[in-house]
């Protein structure tokens, strides 16, 4: 297999005080392949963000390892070993465009930030034709080059967001809910740029969402997660066509049928929200990783 | 045709913002600006203005009440106060300028290391600089000047640079812990971004605004001290002149009812304290309309 990274029973804590303790991440382990688009997704609180987290290195994971291009960045020494290159060839979009661009500086400072900390040379001339060139990739006029974030709009901030990801030329590209916060036509055009992105670039990419309608559209391959524990892995084609785990059938029934006759007389499934337990990932089909309880044989 | 459909209920919010605009370009403090740029400029090109030479002492016209050579009359030691004052203001303005620079230099740095710290060193400076905002200022002054010797213009303002940098530091503390989670800050983290970079580029910019009332009180309160010092004989002493070093001729000069002595430089002073006071608070007053703006 050609994996980019591989994740191995990853667990992850937060102490909110000495004795509460949340279990972000419990027991997960999967891996991504080399120039895919992997979809995560699952409710609010599920731990989607916690996991993109520790694979930008942002949190460090309570246990369980990370394996990036072989390089296991959950160990101090390894990371600082392979720092430069790890920091470099990951790079996260957020959700909130307002706040992952600094007020105070303009676009293109913002979009040449990651090339003037790593002091790489711009392939294209000046940090400034670099900029420019990276706005129209993107679909943004280069007038906005010294323009202040404020001064955008949401679609506009977000490409912004993906330049600065885009400066350094990428392997992996985690974007963290990139669409949750625009209104729905910027959030298809958003979507069709990754897509248009991904095909030149040939970047991986992590795409958090919880519109479950554009992972089909975009991802080759969907993560569902529910309250910190990965519940099933599978092509995005088969998760969405026959769903194996309860969780997932239930998320999936929320999507509306764009149909009024049958949206009026279907049954959702109701998932009882069941406390899950020690469990392990199957290949019930190639491809398929479905969650199942210990000592449980059925599906 | 045009009354067919109306649309009840929508109120059009008073617009405001033309007037809001133009009280607030009446308030900013224009005369305070002229009157604090005309002193720092002419203190600065003192060569230009001054009548006599400030340092030296015609025994001959001591005490003098002003008059057409001596337009604000000679001290008891027969210097020219109108060229004293431009000469002096010069000194009393660096001191605000130069010991500002340093506690605020103090301020960002401890500040921001304070804020990015670990919690535990956090605390640990916090704790240091609780227990140094305790010891009265005057003390540590008394001590340092005491390590430095004789006073002089450079070490007056490194003393009172860093006995004044606490309260700066803590507001830039508070920003920071604001600032630091936003992820913006966490994207240059990502990217592999140093300390250096990550105060420079995204905390100062950022908090700048909330200091800048701060930091202009402290020119203030700088010359207020130099002058404070001065004038009880710990700061410059007589031979280096000041608005402060002037004042200190104050008890003798009561002696003599030489008013112009102290009621002069003391008129200097009051009027730039006034101004700087005066921009310090237009500063604040926009810094609070940019936040509620948001
Ligand atoms: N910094 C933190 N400190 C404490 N608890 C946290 C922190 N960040 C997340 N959590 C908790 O960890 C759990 C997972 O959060 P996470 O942000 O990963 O969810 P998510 O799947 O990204 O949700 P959303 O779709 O709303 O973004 C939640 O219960 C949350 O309360
Ligand atoms: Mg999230």
């Amino acid at each position: 297999m050609n994996s980019l990274i591989e994740i191995k029973n990853l667990n992850h804590k937060f102490s909110l005080t000495k004795k509460i303790k949340i279990n972000a991440l419990e027991d997960v382990s999967m891996s991504i392949n080399k120039g895919e688009i992997f979809g995560l997704v699952g409710e609010s609180g599920a731990g989607k963000s916690t996991l993109a987290r520790c694979l930008m290195n942002i949190y460090t994971p309570s246990s369980g390892e990370i394996f990036y291009s072989g390089i296991n960045t959950c160990d101090k020494n390894e990371f600082r070993k392979n720092r430069k290159f790890l920091q470099t060839s990951r790079q996260i979009v957020f959700q909130d465009s307002a706040s992952s661009l600094n007020p105070r500086m303009s676009v293109s400072d913002i979009i040449t930030e990651p090339l003037v900390i790593n002091k790489a040379k711009p392939t294209h001339g000046s940090y400034r034709d670099e900029a420019a060139y990276l706005m129209e990739l993107t679909g943004l006029s280069p007038a906005l080059l010294e323009s202040f974030p404020n001064e955008l709009s949401g679609g506009q901030r977000q490409r912004v967001a993906i330049c600065r990801a885009l400066a350094l030329d990428p392997t992996l590209l985690l974007a963290d809910e990139p669409i949750a916060s625009l209104d729905v036509s910027i959030q298809a055009q958003i979507v069709n740029l990754f897509l248009k992105l991904q095909r030149e670039r040939g970047f991986t990419l992590v795409f958090i969402a919880h519109d479950l309608a554009m992972v089909e559209f975009l991802c080759d391959r969907v993560g569902v997660m529910y309250q910190g524990h990965l519940v099933e892995v599978a092509p995005s084609k088969e998760l969405f066509s026959s769903p194996m785990h309860e969780y997932t059938k239930a998320l999936l029934s929320a999507i509306p049928i764009p149909d009024p006759v049958a949206e009026r007389n279907r049954i959702i499934p109701v998932f009882d929200g069941i406390q899950l337990g020690k469990g392990e990932m199957r290949e019930v089909l190639p491809g398929h990783f479905v969650r199942c309880e210990r000592g449980d044989n059925a599906i | 045709m045009d009354k067919q459909f109306e649309l009840v209920g929508i109120v059009n919010a008073p617009d405001d913002g033309e007037k809001g605009r133009k009280t607030a370009v009446k308030k900013r403090p224009v005369v305070s600006a002229v009157i604090l740029a005309l002193i720092v400029l002419i203190c600065l090109f003192c060569n230009l203005v001054m009548t006599k030479d400030p340092t030296y002492m015609d025994l001959y016209n001591c005490n003098v009440f002003p008059n057409g050579e001596f337009l604000f009359g000679t001290d008891m030691l027969g210097r020219d106060i109108f060229s004293m004052i431009w000469y002096g203001g010069r000194i009393s303005l660096f001191i605000g300028f130069f010991s500002t620079l340093i506690s605020t230099f103090l301020a960002i740095v401890i500040g921001s290391v304070s804020g990015l710290a670990s919690p535990a060193v956090d605390t640990v400076i916090m704790r240091a600089t609780d227990i140094f905002l305790s010891i009265p200022s005057l003390l540590i002054i008394i001590l340092i000047q005491a390590i430095l010797g004789t006073a002089n213009a450079l070490s007056i303002s490194f003393v009172i640079g860093i006995t004044s940098w606490t309260s700066i530091a803590k507001v830039v503390r508070t920003e920071v812990l604001r600032i630091r989670n936003s992820e913006y800050v966490i994207a240059a983290r990502c990217m592999g971004s140093g300390l250096f970079h990550i105060i420079l580029k995204h905390l100062i910019p950022n908090f700048i605004s909330s200091i800048m009332f701060m930091v202009i009180m402290n020119i203030r309160s700088a010359i207020v001290t130099e002058s404070t010092l001065s004038f009880m004989g710990m700061g410059l002493p007589v031979e280096i002149i000041s608005w402060g070093s002037m004042l200190s001729l104050a008890e003798r000069a009561l002696m003599t009812s030489s008013w112009w002595m102290i009621v002069i430089p003391g008129l200097f002073l009051v009027a730039t304290l006034l101004c700087i006071t005066n921009i310090g608070n237009y500063i604040r007053k926009e810094n609070n309309k940019s936040h509620s703006n948001l």
